[in-house]
């Protein structure tokens, strides 16, 4: 791999699933690099993709009724679609990892964590049973367990949801995975909980220099944690950029109507929802799939011809044919 | 005029683990000597992590679980010592909206019945009465009356809620209790609910006991806070000034723990170590007292008294009652 290589690149990705009305893309013209020891939030409403385009990453489409329908995902050069099963499976948890969600179903309830762990790198990496065992107390202490030595013989019921989710980071980390990709890791726990489990992600990422797709619907989240991120709306992305340049200012009108909902932002004000909802996948609109809920869309152009995107600047790019021509508003 | 609702010492133990002859092994304080108010077209905030009681304390005020000790005043009438029919009738004062629409709303029953449910249990009505009555609902919260045959499957999350609300109005509430109401929600989803709740605030003079974990929500919501930590409530006051300037170190840290957008006048961040301990040996003296990062040693021992400071109430032992002064607001109190 080149220095200046990216150790991720997603290139024209579209998964589509079978539905009553034949197979429909559900992602679409994605297109997404991450580079080696960076965070890149992936966020957007239920249903835009990002779930999904994190599972493809890992090879995790169920298929059926799934299918990667076109595109390649390059993970250090390498096209990971181009990889038989036996060879995906080296590749997960071992050099990309994901956390989920929800510890309590991510996690075997009849198994010790320490067990969890272990098999996790005597797969891998071949330790012998004490290694692996070693290895699972280090990286519960890693995760800031206290007490890992005794803590590693207990069961997934016996740690609380903040410690749990410390224990899916711990099994995801102990292969050392050049990429992490982290799907809504804190939306379950307590604010105060979620400060911890952001703080020891961010900690642990810089010490070990690890690359994070980060998906949530969270904008405060992807304020604080990461380094770029890529807003999609229904399957596609809508705009990219730099976090704070993202945030202060938006180009594209779906991003601006992101932050127009945000509560705490306009305390004292009305807010300004985004009329309607996302479009269900047999439903997709003519031209831009944001025009039918887009407080400047204009017939004629914008629902006519698929949107391309465009560049607007270092690391910037926005699929909207009126971004030049329209001043909006972020938040600074 | 009064309150519309009025709260007064409310406790609540729940029986957790019984021996074999039934005796009780284990019980959690779930709710301990809760005291609030809610005033006409007021909204009140109830903020706390899971396990702190919130969720527990809305449903004592609407009696649908009953509590230990207390008293609930609704519009001036003893709510909590009703009983029977006169506690039938008096429930349309008090209504509920829930988090989940999915589970809170019969899958085999058409919109308007849904609706009208509350109607017809407190009164009789004709058929085109009831078929008005759930139009005009509807219409209340932003829904057609194409919508009245539908079944709930067919609805988004969001008129989903916004028919859980419509069932709630159907008997013209005081006080409506909405738990978590918006939290399931998308966030753009979440911001017309929002819009429509402030309406119908304006419209009806309603007044909302808003009980959520999410505190950017309460903040847009809210004219009154109360933060609560294990069953007791920490501190309360204005919304503006619970934000501004938080007195209790948990308000300030379970602020500060609030992921922002802006970049700019974030609070710094106060970071609590360890969980919630479990309320059913919850520790001695001041609830907090092991994650708090300003405890001292009295924290340990003594239960703290509320005072008033500003426009807030503050239990905490940084804020030290002054005897000759009358700003006890609940005294006498001593560790268990």
């Amino acid at each position: 791999m080149s220095a200046n290589e990216p150790l991720l690149a997603i290139e024209d990705l579209e998964i589509s699933f079978a539905t009553e009305s034949g197979m429909l893309p559900v992602v679409r013209g994605l297109d997404l690099t991450v580079n080696s020891g960076e965070v890149v939030g992936l966020v957007g409403e239920s249903g835009c993709g990002k779930s999904v385009t994190s599972l493809a990453i890992m090879g995790l489409i169920p298929n059926p009724p799934g299918r990667i329908t076109r595109g390649r995902i390059l993970f250090n050069g390498a096209n990971l679609l181009d990889l038989r099963e036996n060879d995906m499976r080296a590749v997960r948890g071992n050099q990309i990892s994901m956390i989920f969600q929800e510890p309590m179903t991510s996690l075997d309830p009849a198994f010790k964590v320490g067990e969890q762990i272990a098999s996790t790198v005597r797969h891998h990496l071949g330790f012998s049973k004490r290694e692996a065992w070693d290895r699972a107390v280090e990286v519960l202490s890693l995760v800031g367990i206290p007490g890992a030595r005794n803590r590693v013989n207990d069961y997934p019921h016996m740690f609380s949801g903040g410690m749990r989710q410390r224990v899916m980071i711990a099994i995801a980390l102990a292969c050392e995975p050049s990429l992490l990709i982290a799907d809504e890791p804190t939306t379950a726990l307590d604010v105060t909980i979620q400060a911890q489990v952001l703080d020891l992600l961010r900690e642990l990422q810089q010490d070990l220099g690890m690359a994070v797709v980060f998906v949530t619907h969270d904008l405060g989240v992807v304020s604080e944690v990461c380094d770029r991120v890529v807003v999609m709306y229904a399957g596609q992305a809508v705009e990219w950029a730099p976090t704070r340049q993202l945030f202060a200012r938006p180009e594209h009108p779906y991003t601006q109507g992101l932050l127009e909902c945000l509560p705490a932002e306009h305390v004292g004000e009305t807010l300004r929802p985004i009329p309607g909802t996302v479009p269900p996948p047999h439903q997709m609109p003519s031209g831009c799939f944001f025009h039918p809920r887009c407080r400047y869309s204009v017939p004629g152009t914008c629902d006519q011809h698929p949107i391309p995107s465009s560049e607007v600047g270092l690391d910037r790019g926005v699929r909207c044919v009126r971004s030049g021509q329209l001043d909006l508003h972020g938040i600074d | 005029m009064g309150p519309t609702l009025e709260a007064t010492g409310i406790s609540k133990t729940f029986t957790v683990r019984r021996d074999l002859l039934g005796r009780a092994t284990e019980r959690v304080a779930a709710v301990k000597d809760v005291s609030l108010r809610v005033a006409q077209s007021e909204t009140l905030g109830l903020v706390g992590e899971s396990g702190s009681g919130k969720s527990t304390t809305g449903r004592l005020i609407a009696r649908l679980i009953e509590a230990d000790t207390g008293e609930i005043r609704i519009d001036g009438t003893d709510f909590s010592a009703l009983t029977g029919k006169q506690l039938q009738k008096a429930r349309k004062n008090v209504q509920m909206v829930f988090q989940d629409p999915f589970s809170s709303l019969d899958p085999s029953w058409v919109v308007s019945n849904i609706v009208t449910e509350g109607l017809r249990s407190q009164g009789k009505l004709s058929t085109s009465e009831r078929e008005a009555a759930a139009v005009e609902l509807l219409e209340l919260v932003g829904l057609g009356s194409h919508h009245l045959r539908r079944y709930p499957y067919e609805f988004s999350g969001g008129q989903r809620q916004r028919i859980a609300i419509a069932r709630a109005l159907a008997l013209r509430p005081k006080l409506l209790i909405c738990d978590e109401a918006v939290s399931a929600l998308d966030v753009s989803t979440q911001a017309s609910i929002l819009m429509t709740l402030e309406e119908l605030q304006d419209r009806l003079s309603l007044s909302y006991l808003f009980i959520s974990h999410d505190l950017s929500v309460v903040r847009h919501l809210s004219d009154r806070i109360a933060v609560m930590y294990l069953g007791r409530i920490v501190e309360s006051g204005e919304a503006a000034e619970i934000y501004e300037e938080p007195r209790h170190p948990y308000t300030r840290a379970l602020l500060s723990a609030v992921p922002q957008v802006r970049s700019r006048n974030r609070p710094s961040r106060v970071v609590l170590v360890g969980d919630l301990p479990s309320a059913s040996k919850p520790p001695a003296g001041c609830v907090f007292h092991p994650r708090c990062p300003e405890a001292m040693d009295k924290c340990r021992e003594v239960v703290p008294q509320t005072v008033a400071i500003g426009s807030s109430e503050v239990a905490c032992h940084l804020y030290p009652a002054d005897p000759d002064h009358s700003g006890v607001i609940n005294g006498g109190q001593r560790a268990t």
